[in-house]
Order: structure tokens, then sequence, then C-alpha cells
């Protein structure tokens, strides 16, 4: 049975690597799907909150200078109560109008990437856990003249992701008690005979040591096994090592 | 097996037993892990969908709606279909999306093309995935019900988006199946066979007098007991034979045949290929990390104007070719001076510098340095796990043991190119080569305590070789198979599977982890099937067989990529191509060792013509093809491999008469 405790351990602890190997790819996996869905609805929003300002640049408005932003920008978050913010920016990133009582005075610099990446005209990301998407505002010779970013916070998705990955190690830790179970019974079935042939070892060590103190304590010999098995072989040393012995004794016994 | 006497890791059905059990939990783990994923995924997701979806709707609605309120009548909405694709564009999850009037009549549709992919189409997953969903959303003008927007969500949209993790677990779960085959192979070996080895060979010194040894201490059980006992009859009767006057020891010496030690019974080494399974098996995962992103790596480092971005891609190649190459020749005399243990502990330091260094290069020439002294130091560490091999099977089992040897290279070798596009994919090239520094390093951990065999091995107890016959410089079946079989299958091996794969796969937009499975398909057939390969080379048939057949696979296999290109028939190529050069590799062997044996040149000759094969294939390449024209070219090497065969072939007629009749090779 040793042996198979053994091998049964270490096969469970590769299948336990596995699984937190897997666990945490997954994890990590649904973390972008989650930041992506919702950087790309963001992204949507925030290309619908653009049309108006668009249409205003179009007439040739300057952006700072259009009448109700902030009702209309707050028209928009109402759709959807987790926004924490949306900005319009100038081409430099300064914030010109905003639904934050107290913006910052320009959009984060993750957004700045992202935008200066995007070869389209929207564009999303992650800013410290914070997703956001972006469109761009452009007049009517397609030059940006500004854009509109709308913020999440970080919470959610943060709670989300661990809990997603905390659903994954509960269902693997029911998995892998599942699974080493299986793996105890493949191992018994498939490596019986190793297993048969170590017990049948372990029997023949025994059956020497039980007949060596029995004898020691006067019991007749058992009877030898022929051929070339341990327990012959054992028997053959054991009878050397006596008759060995007992030389050594006579030769020392005139030297007393 | 009476009494459990041949419990061992070399014995071939516990491997295929271990290994198929092994298959069915690490299979079974994965799949019930991915389908919990699917359901954990399309629930965590599915507020986030309906949140797009409403979203979708609403955006659309809006849009209706003004046209509507503009006194467009809704039946004349026209061009609304760009529309519907440009917002199925932006949303992936949507398959469908309807505007219909109150009659049911369809105003406009537009549907998403099937996008295809195993994943999306595999009825296991239709079984365990959410069921399609319509969302629907009504159309007012003024007060009245005039209409409908139907939103449709792909069932599949989280399949796809998981389809990378399946992928790089499946690549995670082969390598883990190896890894657990390799660590139970190994348990087996230390706690049972190898201290059942050592009580049985002192049980035959201690039944025939000689009590000049003791052993290691340890095993299962009543091994660990016995072993204890047979170290203390050692013991005592050295103590009791040197308490005897010297008269009486030489007398007793002469009269009973029996031999004493000295002082303490020196402890008795035994060497096993299962000492260094482990160690050889981590140090070629280690060694050949970076096989799926090397090419590409290096061509994106800092090289010099003068040289082109195809030779500084084959550049660490070249320089690992050419160290192994230039070691290969001294690496027997090598061995006999330093020893096997020194010469393999020495170089996995080496290594695991070299690597470390590799991931933090920045230039060509350090990362073509730095892969040259890796090159050198495996070359010194593989020639001498094959040195300890071939001693401990003896002259009788060298060749098994050789064979046992390569199974482990090639099992380490599948592991590392698979599990290094893997880390490297999402963690980066240097946590690659950091992996492969640590893996190495344990390795080398490992071997200090399990290479342990007497330096001398069993070839102690072999009888001295003859004095080597005279050698034919030239023998027309040695040099056919030479040119016709070696050097083109190593020249292939190079070029595909080294140096083009890796380029071609990554201009097609693959990243590391997707040639990294692509690259570990090469080594697919050699794990599963090396071991038959070489028993059915070995059988009645002879090796000419597989080795023409082989080369036939292989060039058939080349010459595909003139047919077809892209990311599948490349991976079809790359499979067909390993099995191929599996049902070529052994049986080559074989006939090269009968060659010599009958006065031809010799193995080494080979292995030398193989290496400059591999060096001038990888040249020409990187100086003739670039990854654009790589198909055409690689069509045109599988047309030299077939021309090599049929030459191989004519040979073996036209020599027919001259050499050896019936199955000599």
């Amino acid at each position: 049975m040793a042996l198979f405790w053994r091998i049964w351990l270490a096969i469970s602890a590769i299948n336990l690597l596995i699984l937190a190997i897997f666990v945490g790819l997954a994890t990590l996996q649904f973390a972008t799907i989650q930041s992506r869905l919702v950087g790309e609805r963001l992204e949507v929003i925030a290309g619908h909150a653009a049309g108006p300002f668009e249409a205003a640049a179009r007439l040739g408005l300057p952006l700072g200078g259009v009448r109700n932003a902030s009702g209309l920008l707050l028209r928009i978050q109402q759709t959807d109560a987790d926004i924490s913010a949306i900005h319009v920016f100038a081409p430099d990133g300064a914030i010109l109008h905003s639904t934050d009582p107290a913006p910052p005075p320009r959009i984060p610099p993750g957004a700045i990437a992202a935008r200066s990446m995007a070869a389209a005209g929207s564009w999303a990301g992650n800013d410290r856990g914070e997703p956001f998407g972006g469109a761009e505002i452009r007049d009517t010779s397609g030059r940006s003249v500004g854009g509109v970013l709308v913020l999440y916070p970080a919470a959610p998705s943060v709670t989300r992701i661990r809990a997603m990955g905390s659903e994954l190690m509960v269902s693997a830790l029911v998995i892998l008690v599942l699974a080493t179970g299986l793996g105890g019974a493949l191992i018994r079935a498939g490596l019986r005979r190793e297993f048969r042939g170590f017990e049948a070892l372990e029997a023949a060590i025994h059956g020497f040591e039980r007949d060596a103190w029995r004898s020691a304590a006067g019991a007749p010999p058992a009877t030898p096994p022929g051929g070339e098995g341990i327990r012959a072989r054992l028997d053959a040393a054991e009878t050397r090592y006596r008759e060995t012995g007992r030389t050594l004794e006579r030769s020392a016994e005139p030297t007393r | 097996m009476s009494d459990g006497t041949s419990i061992g890791p070399d014995h071939e059905g516990l491997r295929v037993r271990l290994s198929r059990a092994l298959a069915v939990v690490v299979t079974a783990t994965v799949l019930a892990l991915g389908i919990v994923s699917v359901w954990a995924f399309e629930t965590a997701v599915a507020p986030e969908l309906a949140n797009r979806t409403r979203l979708i709707g609403l955006i659309l609605r809006d849009e209706v709606q003004r046209a509507l309120d503009l006194g467009i009548p809704f039946d004349a909405l026209v061009g609304v279909e760009v529309y519907l694709a440009d917002t199925i564009e932006k949303f992936d999850e949507v398959e469908r999306i309807a505007i219909s009037s109150q009659t049911g009549r369809v105003i406009a549709e537009y549907r998403r093309p099937e996008s295809g992919g195993f994943l999306a189409e595999s009825a296991l997953w239709d079984a365990v995935a959410m069921r399609a969903a319509t969302f629907s959303l009504p159309i007012l003008d003024g007060n009245r019900l005039v209409g409908e927007i139907a939103i449709d969500v792909s069932p599949g949209f989280v399949r796809t988006r998981m389809r990378d993790v399946f992928l790089d677990i499946v690549v995670i779960a082969l390598v883990a199946v190896l890894i657990a085959l390799e660590l139970a192979l190994a348990i087996v070996t230390q706690s049972v066979s190898k201290p059942l080895a050592r009580v049985m060979r002192l049980l035959d010194e201690q039944r025939a007098g000689v009590f000049l040894h003791r052993i290691r201490p340890g095993g299962l059980g009543g091994l660990g007991r016995t072993a204890a006992r047979l170290n203390d009859h050692a013991a005592d009767l050295a103590q009791r034979f040197a308490a005897l006057p010297s008269a009486a020891c030489a007398r007793l010496e002469a009269a009973a045949g029996t031999r004493f030690a000295a002082g303490l019974p020196a402890q008795l080494r035994l060497t096993d290929l299962a000492d260094i399974r482990l160690s050889l098996f981590l140090l070629s995962v280690g060694s050949e990390i970076a096989a799926a992103f090397l090419p590409v790596y290096s061509r994106a480092a800092a090289r010099p104007d003068w040289l082109p971005p195809e030779l500084a891609a084959a550049a660490p190649l070249l320089a690992y070719l050419a160290a192994i190459a230039c070691l290969t020749p001294f690496g027997s005399r090598l061995v006999r001076h330093v020893g096997a243990r020194a010469l393999f502990l020495g170089s996995l330091p080496v290594i695991v510098v070299a690597l470390a260094a590799m991931g933090f290069a920045q230039s060509v020439a350090g990362i073509a340095l730095w892969r040259g002294v890796i090159g050198l130091a495996y070359a010194a560490a593989t020639i001498a796990c094959q040195d300890y091999a071939i001693r401990a099977g003896g002259t009788a089992g060298a060749a098994r043991a050789v064979g046992g040897f390569m199974a482990v290279i090639y099992a380490g070798v599948f592991c590392g190119a698979s599990i290094g596009g893997v880390v490297a994919d999402r963690f980066g090239t240097e946590a690659a080569f950091m992996l492969a520094a640590g893996l190495v390093a344990l390795a080398g951990a490992l071997a200090l305590g399990t290479m342990v065999g007497d330096p001398r091995g069993a070839a102690r107890t072999q009888p001295r070789p003859r004095a080597a016959p005279a050698r034919r410089p030239l023998d027309l079946r040695h040099l056919a198979l030479v040119l016709g079989i070696a050097m083109p299958l190593n020249a292939a091996t190079a070029i595909v599977v080294w140096y083009l794969t890796p380029l071609m796969l990554t201009e097609a937009g693959a990243g590391p982890a997707e040639t990294g499975r692509v690259v570990m398909l090469y080594y697919l057939a050699a794990v599963l099937f090396g071991a038959r390969t070489t028993r059915f080379a070995e059988g009645r048939s002879g090796p000419t067989g597989p080795v023409l057949a082989g080369a036939l696979i292989a060039g058939c296999a080349l010459m595909s990529l003139a047919l077809w290109s892209g990311f599948w028939p490349i991976a079809a190529m790359i499979a067909v191509l390993g099995l191929g050069h599996t049902l070529i590799r052994a049986p080559q062997y074989a006939i090269a060792v009968a060659i010599e044996a009958r006065g031809g040149p010799g193995l080494g000759t080979l292995r030398l013509f193989e290496r400059i094969g591999a060096i001038a294939g990888l040249l020409m390449a990187a100086l003739l093809i670039g990854p654009q024209g790589a198909g055409a070219g690689i069509a045109l090497l599988g047309l030299a491999v077939l021309a090599g065969a049929g030459l191989y072939a004519v040979v073996l007629i036209l020599d027919r008469d001259g050499q050896g009749r019936g199955r000599t090779p």
C-alpha cells in the first residue's frame, strides 16, 4: 500500500497543479473578456453621446461653447447607473464638460494612450482597473476636435473577477477530490501487477524475519524455498553470515 | 514476478498502463473544469450581455423613432441594413438583428456570417453551453405599436472567447501527463526497484561469502529493514575480523573463501538509467523552452546593419548546432577524463546562466553567443547521460538504454516547446527563459541525489572490447544513407521545424503559444511511436522499410505546402513530418551500426554529417528563403527528401548482389 500512496500522492499533486493553472488562466481570461465587453459598450455609449457635440462641431461651434452640454451628458449617464463620469474633452485631453461636479483637469493617462493608439474613431481600455470607452468628435473635414470619454468604476469589475476566481476555485477543489478518487482507482487497477509483486516481496521479507526470530527462540527451521527468489537468497545469505560468524568465534577462542 | 523481484520502470507494460491511467485522470479533470468554466463564464457575463443588448436595442429604436417622428412611414425605411451591419461589427455576441412590422414582415435584417472554429461547432459544447437568446424591443409610432426590434445573441460567444484558454490547457495537460509519468516512474525507482536491486546484489555477494560492501540504506518497508540487516552483517563481521590476530585472519580467509572488509565496508553504488531519467527530462524541457519563439525573438533583437533579418533569425540556431558539432567528436574523451557525473553536474550551471542571460540579451550577437554556450553545455550533459545510460545497461543492454535515453529526451523537448510557447505568450519571453533556468537548476539538484552510480558502472564487469577492425573509409550504402536519408532529415528539422515554422506562423499572426502547439506536434509522433518504431526496426521486417516509408511520408508532407498554405496546412505538415522522421530515426542508426559491424564507416561519421546537413541547410534557408517564400522553399526541400530516398533505394537495389543478402540492411 505504501507504494500506492506515494504514486497516488504525486499524481494528485500534479492534478492540483493543473487545476491551479487552469483556474489562474481562466480567471485572467475572464478579466480580459469582462473588461473588453464593458469597454466596447462604453465605446458605443460614448459614440452615442458624441452625436450632439459632433453636430455642433460641424456647424463650426467650439465644443466648450455647446449650451446645456452637462444636461446632455447627464441624460446619457442616466441610461446606466454604474457610469461614474462622462467627460467631453479638447484634442489635448483637457476636460471641457463633465458629469463629475469636480472633474480632473485632464482625462486619465490610460485614455490618452488608448486614444493615441486607436486607428478608428472610438477606443476602449482600462486605467488602473477602471474600464473606459471613448469616441472622437470630428468636424466637417474629418479632423478631431475633441472627444467623449465614458468612465466606469473599478470595484464592480474587480468584484466580478474575484467572484469568478472563487467560484472556479471551489469547483476545482470538488473536481480534485473526484479526480483523486478516480486516479486512485485507475492506478490500483492499472498497476495491480506491480502492487501484487511488491506485496509478495514484503511477504517474503516478513516471512524470513519471522522465521529468523522464531529459530532464535528454538523453533525448528522452516523449509527453505527453492529457486532464486528473494526468500531463497535471504536464507542463503543469513546461513552464510551465521556460519561465518561462528567460524570467527571459533578462530577467536584460543586467544582468550 | 512471484516475489516481486522484477518491479522496475524499464518495464514497457508499466509505462503503458501508467500513461493510460494518467491520461484518463488528466483528461477527465480538464474536461470537467472546462465544462464548469463555460457555465460559470456564461452566467457571469449574462448581465453584461443583457446590458449590451439593451443598449443596441435602445440606440436602434432611437434612430427608427427619429425617422418615424420625421414622418417617414415604418414600411418605407431603407438603408437600415448598413446601419445594422455597423452595429453587429461592434458587438461580437450578436448573431442577428431584425426590424419587423407588427404583422411579422421583416423590414430590415442583418445576420453575422458563420465564423466556424472547432469549439464553436462542437456538439459537446452545444450540449453544455447556453442556448441562443433573443431580446425584443417594441417600436411605437405615436401611441401605436408598429413593430419590433429582435436581437439574437450567439450561444457560441463565450466558447470562442475561451478557445485560447482551452488550447493552452490541453497543452499543459499533455505536458502534465508526461511529467506525472516521469514522477511516478521515479517514485517506483527510488522506493522499490533501486533499493531492491541493491539488496539483491548484496544478497548475492553475502551468500557467496563476500562481506566487503554495504549499500545505501532506504527503500519501502521490508526493503529498508533488509538493507539495514545486510549492512550490519558486513559491519559486524568486519569488526570481529579486525579484532583477530593477523595469522588467524590469513588462515581464515584462505580456508573459508570468505572476504571481509578492512574497517567500514565500502558502499556499493549501482548505475541505472532510472537514476538520470527525471534530471534528463527536466534538462530537455529547459533547453528547448525557446523552440517556439527563438527565431522571432532573435530577429526582433538589435543587429548590425549588414546582417539581414533572416540570418539574424537563424544565428542562434546556427551557433547551437555548430557548438554541438564541435563538441560531439570529443564528448566520449571528455566523459572518460572528467566522469559522467562531474561532466553532467558541471554543465548544468553553465546552461542555467546561459538561459538567464538569453532572457536579458538585447542583441542578436548576445542571443547567438548564449545559445552557442547552451549548445556546448547541453552536448556535454547529454553525452554524459548517454555514457551513464550505456554503463547502466552494459554492453548487452546498450541499445535498449540508448532507446530509453532518446525517449526521455524527446518527451522533454515536446514539453519544452509547448510549455515555452504558453509561458512566453502569457507572461513574456523573459519569464519563459527564467522558468527554463529554474527547471535546469532543479534537474541539477535532483541529479546530485540520484546520479550516484559507480562511475565505472556495469561496464566494469564487461569483457574488454576487442581491437577495432580496420575500417573501409568509403561504403556505398553508408554514403547513400548519409546523403539520401540522414542529411535531408536533419536539414528538414532545422529548416522547417526550428527556423521557418516559427517565422511563418508569426507572419500569419500566430503568437508564441500557437507556434509552440504546432512545433510540439513534430515531437508528438516521437513520444507516441518512438519505442514501437525501434521494436519494429529490430523485428523481422528490418530497418530499411521504415526508413524508406518515413522518407516518403516526410517528403510528401513537405511538398504539401506547394498546394496548401495557412495555419492548419502548416500544422498538419509538421505533424506528418514528425511521423515520417520518427519512422526514420531509430532504424537509420540500426543500419549504420550494421554497416559499422561489417567494417564500414562508424556511427560517428553519420552523426557528424547529420550536424553538417543541419547547419548547411539552415544557412542556405536563411540566405535564400524568407518567410514569404517559405512555402515554395519547403516544397523544394520535400522534393530533395524524396530524391534522397530514391537515391538510397537505387543504391540498395544495385548493391544487393555486392553486399549481404536477405535482411542485412
